[in-house]
């Protein structure tokens, strides 16, 4: 709870009032999600899951196998809004420096010059980021978390809004660094493209087959515009029975005997995040435990560690986690 | 009424009947079955009422249960019970119910006679067997299981009678359970529905019919087989297993000649064991109360064993001689006719002293002893008697003692000291004829004797602690265990060791009436002493206790002098409680007679049933304090409520708790929405209740989950009409369930206690 206040004391109110504020973040983001789902045929629900990571200042993790479209989502948000959009293609020759930036001698102003990476940017699109080395991912995943840079002593700050969409192939294994589940956790969200349904693989074939939807698309919002939506999501309310509701979940899952590792409270606080997101694309200006529950498996299963048990049971984290809220009482007012 | 499953019921009720009939063998006369039959019909008809109206199996066994102990209670022990409510008196008679009926099947030969304490057992036993057969077959549906208990109910009936019985004992209940069996197959068969295609214009023949037809034949066949079978493979008869190899031969003698003949060595024992239903004779009579039928009389005990008096034989002619008694004794001449006779001559089988014979009078002679012989057997005879009826005063006034000749004062002298150490300790010596006869036979009669076919060991231990045998006498009066030779035996020997002359008499009872016929059977052989009085002849005593062979004969136990042998204080306090009590309820009657205010009549009805009136209100206070609890809980709660968003939340607890009251629950982990869904759906709503249940739930989120300060509704009428929707759309069962013991009453009763608790748990 004192991370919400914080959280929210540190975002002054835009003048906007609750309900208009709300409105605007219906209309954007369904523009958004029309434009999006233009280019990606029938994955209604991953372009949701991205926008809510979006306004909820997360970053998303997308697992799958080969072509089945995670680059072309990352893309396909970047084109969607007018801001700056870096991609990075991870290799294991990839430096830091490659992605935060260097420091250069300027012989005309006889002194060094900052030469921003490739982070410095509103929309980073790091591709396969398990082919890059631990220490290149950890320069990545640092100025993920804290939003700015510092190099040589000088720190910069990066561009608002920021998001970071990674992808990571789970079968290809040659060649790779896994991330550790300490640095899955700097994600709010993980989502799997899955593969298309039938008739929405006929309709790609059809509409992919001369030039890609994606160059004829056009942005429908900005960067400006986004980090308003931000806004009206942090002043989305939270009963003080949901942020009970969080606790009781994130606890259930340390205690649960499926769950080796249990989540953290960056991951309830991302819980959180993720819930007012989901709710004020509902256009509700307070969260429900059905909001929780909506965004609960996206953002808090690729945290979890299972137990060697539920391992040979093939019980998946989203299972425990589907299980864990069914099982857990969704708490009344707390007086 | 699909629930109540009325066709297996009563075909369960039918087989249940059919395996208890061969009991009506064993026990008669059979007023025991009526008991019986209501016993099966209540376990029928409650598991009828209980499988239509109840949920569970449980409930429905434990309610025939109930019903059935219930009826037998009010029917058969209304005198224990306290307004019709049991008590321990109640369960107590119980318990000396069965422990006398087992005394009685253990002491008594079959038939055993019907009392109300074997009345109650029977049928408690037959309600037991119906309940398991009906709980078996027809509440959980195994009609085969039910198999088990037919089986155990008709074995335990059917073996003890000892004989074959009927084929028709064997199919009524077999025809009814494999009847029960095809019901229930035709029920399964018929759930399979539309799988199988029916073919439309019938050319082949229907499955289903097919197999019910093939069905049909293989249970009359095994019906025919188990029928048949039996009578074409050669099988012992039960006598033959039961006496032992070659004894069933000798009772019924049936190997020469077709005739029966009673052995004269007083074999009884093996004519008592004879089961069979075979008549030796019947007969017609205009006697309401047959004597025994005598064939011979016995004067010479030797050994332990009577041999038939060695008297000569006069051919008198066709004439009697004449009766022996006074003019002023009173006696009843009456005519028997005897038909079907099987006793093989030279016995012939006559009731009392004879006065006139419809045979030949060449063809019969009669010995000094009074007894008959014939030539052969005749078939058919028609006898006129006499038998005396002296009163108790006559008896007293004749003087055997110096009436009696050698033969008929023989003692035996093996026995002869027993006899005077248990003569003595029975009368004095210088007591009259009439009373010593008594008082031997009430001795002999009394609950120290038992009258049993299988005799103690005959043995004794002599002086140096050797086992030596016993005479018979001695053992019998020492073991006090005998059948009728040996109770006949005593007593004549005791009355010969008091000077009166005695004889045993041995015969036949008077057998079993059906309707004008009297027919005997082998194993109404009987013995019975005679003592001889002058001036009113052989008098016929009982000293054989026991149903077959009835109370002793009116005069025989008549006493005015001589003090019960039970001892006077118990006498006297039995009379005192017998005239205390018509006492006290005439009291009662007046009091009540007199009242005739209507006022005071109503206080003493309302003093009468107190008690009743106290428990009526008891249990209706009981029966409303859950709900009235619930009601106050829900009151409370929504007082308490500090702000409409709490009177929210009230007002839902309240309708979860409603609709848990019908089994309605959300699941664990649902939020309000998901709560909506599953109750909808789970409890049935129409649209006015969804709808209702919609604004509830919308309510509650906003008032849970919305920013302070937002605007709530009262939801509490809403929430209540949803729980009577959901609540009325139960079956009437649910519905009473629902109103008598909520979820909320018991919540407030769970709060009270923990509060209480607590409380205490503070202080101390």
């Amino acid at each position: 709870m004192e991370i919400d206040h914080a959280g929210q004391a540190r975002h002054a109110p835009s003048g906007l009032s609750i309900g208009a504020a709300l409105d605007k973040v219906l209309q954007v983001s369904s523009a958004l999600a029309g434009a999006m789902n233009s280019v990606l045929e029938g994955k209604g629900d991953v372009v949701q899951t991205t926008i809510t990571a979006l306004l909820a200042e997360g970053h998303l993790l997308v697992e799958d196998v080969p072509g089945v479209g995670k680059t072309l989502l990352a893309k396909t948000l970047a084109r969607s809004i007018d801001c700056t959009v870096r991609r990075v293609q991870f290799t294991p020759d990839l430096l830091p420096s490659d992605i935060t930036g260097v420091s250069v001698w300027n012989q005309d102003v006889r002194g060094f010059e900052f030469r921003p990476g490739a982070i410095f940017a509103n929309v980073v699109v790091g591709d396969e980021i398990n082919r890059a080395s631990p220490k290149t991912q950890s320069a990545l995943l640092e100025s993920m978390e804290e939003a700015q840079v510092t190099i040589d002593g000088t720190t910069y700050a990066l561009p608002h809004p920021f998001i970071v969409m990674a992808t990571q192939n789970p079968i290809e294994m040659e060649g790779t660094y896994p991330l550790p589940e300490a640095q899955r956790d700097r994600f709010l969200a993980r989502i799997s493209m899955g593969y298309p349904t039938p008739s929405a693989e006929v309709a790609m074939l059809d509409s992919h087959g001369a030039t890609s939807p994606l160059d004829r698309l056009q942005p429908v919002t900005d960067a400006a515009t986004v980090v308003e939506l931000i806004d009206a999501v942090r002043r989305v309310h939270a009963s003080p029975a949901i942020r009970q509701y969080l606790v009781d979940l994130a606890g259930a899952t340390r205690s649960s005997s499926a769950i080796r590792l249990g989540v953290s409270p960056r991951a309830t606080l991302h819980l959180l995040r993720a819930s007012r997101a989901h709710a004020a694309l509902r256009g509700r200006d307070h969260v429900l435990p059905d909001d929780v529950q909506a965004v609960a498996v996206a953002v808090l299963a690729h945290r979890l560690i299972l137990s060697g048990e539920a391992q040979l049971a093939h019980r998946s984290a989203a299972d425990v986690l589907t299980d864990i809220l069914h099982r857990t009482r969704v708490p009344g007012p707390t007086r | 009424m699909r629930r109540a499953r009325v066709t297996p019921t009563v075909l369960a009720a039918a087989s249940t009947l059919g395996a208890i009939l061969p009991m009506h063998v064993l026990f008669a006369p059979t007023t025991w079955a009526r008991p019986a039959l209501v016993a099966i019909l209540v376990v029928a008809a409650t598991g009828m009422l209980g499988r239509w109206a109840l949920p569970g199996r449980v409930l429905v066994a434990l309610t025939q249960l109930v019903c059935l102990l219930g009826t037998l209670t009010l029917t058969l022990l209304r005198e224990t019970t306290w307004h019709g409510i049991p008590t321990a008196s109640t369960v107590r008679a119980v318990g000396e119910a069965i422990t006398a009926t087992v005394t009685a099947i253990q002491t008594q030969a079959a038939p055993v006679a019907v009392t109300p304490e074997v009345t109650l057992v029977l049928a408690l036993a037959v309600g037991v067997v119906a309940l398991v057969v009906d709980v078996v077959a027809v509440t959980s549906a195994m009609p085969a299981a039910a198999g088990l208990p037919l089986l155990a109910a008709f074995a335990a009936s059917s073996a003890n009678t000892g004989a074959g019985l009927g084929v028709t004992y064997f199919l009524l209940p077999a025809a009814a359970w494999i009847a029960l069996l095809g019901h229930d197959g035709v029920a399964r068969l018929q759930r399979w529905g539309s799988a199988v295609a029916r073919p439309r214009g019938g050319a082949p023949p229907d499955l289903s019919r097919t197999l019910l037809a093939r069905a049909r034949g293989m249970a009359v066949a095994v019906l025919a087989g188990a029928v048949v079978l039996p009578a074409v493979i050669p099988h012992l008869p039960p006598t033959f297993l039961a006496g032992g190899l070659g004894r069933a031969d000798d009772s019924r003698g049936r190997g020469e000649g077709g005739g029966n003949r009673l052995v004269d060595s007083l074999a009884v024992a093996r004519s008592l064991e004879d089961r069979s239903t075979d008549p030796v004779l019947t007969y017609q009579t205009d006697d309401p109360v047959p004597p025994p039928l005598r064939v011979d009389v016995l004067l010479h005990y030797e050994d332990g064993v009577w041999r038939p008096a060695s008297a000569s034989t006069y051919d008198t002619g066709g004439a009697f001689p004449a009766s022996q008694a006074d003019v002023a004794v009173s006696r009843r001449v009456q005519t028997t006719t005897i038909r079907d006779n099987v006793l093989r001559g030279p016995q012939l089988a006559l009731p009392g002293t004879p006065l006139a014979l419809d045979i030949d009078p060449t063809a019969w002679r009669i010995d000094a002893n009074g007894t008959v012989r014939v030539l052969d057997r005749r078939e058919e005879y028609t006898v006129r008697y006499e038998e005396v009826t002296p009163t108790a005063a006559q008896l007293r006034a004749s003087d055997p003692y110096t009436a009696g000749d050698a033969q008929s004062l023989e003692i035996d002298q093996a026995s002869r000291a027993y006899l005077r150490d248990v003569l003595a300790g029975i009368a004095p010596e210088d007591l009259g004829a009439a009373e010593t006869a008594w008082r031997i036979q009430a001795f002999l009669r009394s609950a120290q004797f038992t009258y049993a076919l299988d005799l103690a060991d005959p043995v004794q231990v002599d002086a140096q602690g050797r086992e030596v045998p016993a005479d018979p006498l001695s053992q019998f009066l020492a073991t006090r265990r005998g059948y009728c030779v040996q109770f006949a035996t005593a007593m004549a020997m005791m009355a010969r060791h008091r000077g009166i002359p005695a004889r045993v008499a041995i015969g036949f009872l008077q057998g079993r009436r059906d309707g004008e016929t009297w027919s005997v059977v082998a194993a109404d052989a009987h013995a019975w002493p005679e003592l001889f009085f002058p001036g009113i002849g052989w008098v016929r005593y009982e000293p054989t206790p026991g149903t077959r062979s009835g109370a002793a004969p009116g005069w025989s136990t008549e006493q005015t002098t001589a003090p019960a042998p039970t001892g006077p204080g118990s006498t006297s306090s039995a009379s005192a409680s017998a005239e205390a009590t018509p006492d006290a309820a005439t009291e009662g009657s007046v009091a009540t007679g007199s009242a005739t205010d209507w006022r005071s009549r109503l206080q003493g009805w309302l003093g009468a049933n107190i008690q009743v009136l106290l428990g009526l209100l008891g249990a209706v206070l009981a029966l409303a304090a859950t709900p009235v609890a619930g009601l106050a809980h829900r009151r409370l709660a929504l007082r308490r409520a500090r702000d409409d968003a709490e009177r929210v939340e009230a007002a839902w607890e309240s309708m979860l708790d409603g609709l848990a009251s019908i089994g309605v629950r959300p699941g664990a982990g649902d939020t309000p929405r998901q709560a909506r869904t599953t109750l909808s759906s789970r409890a049935h709503l129409d649209r006015e209740a969804d709808a209702d249940l919609a604004g509830v739930v919308t309510t509650l989120e906003r008032a849970r989950y919305a920013p302070p300060g937002s605007e709530v509704d009262d939801v509490t009428r809403a929430a209540r009409r949803v729980v009577q929707s959901a609540v009325s759309k139960r079956r009437l069962t649910a519905r009473v369930q629902a109103r008598l013991w909520p979820v909320e009453g018991r919540r407030a009763w769970q709060e009270l206690g923990a509060a209480l608790s607590g409380r205490l748990r503070r202080r101390s």
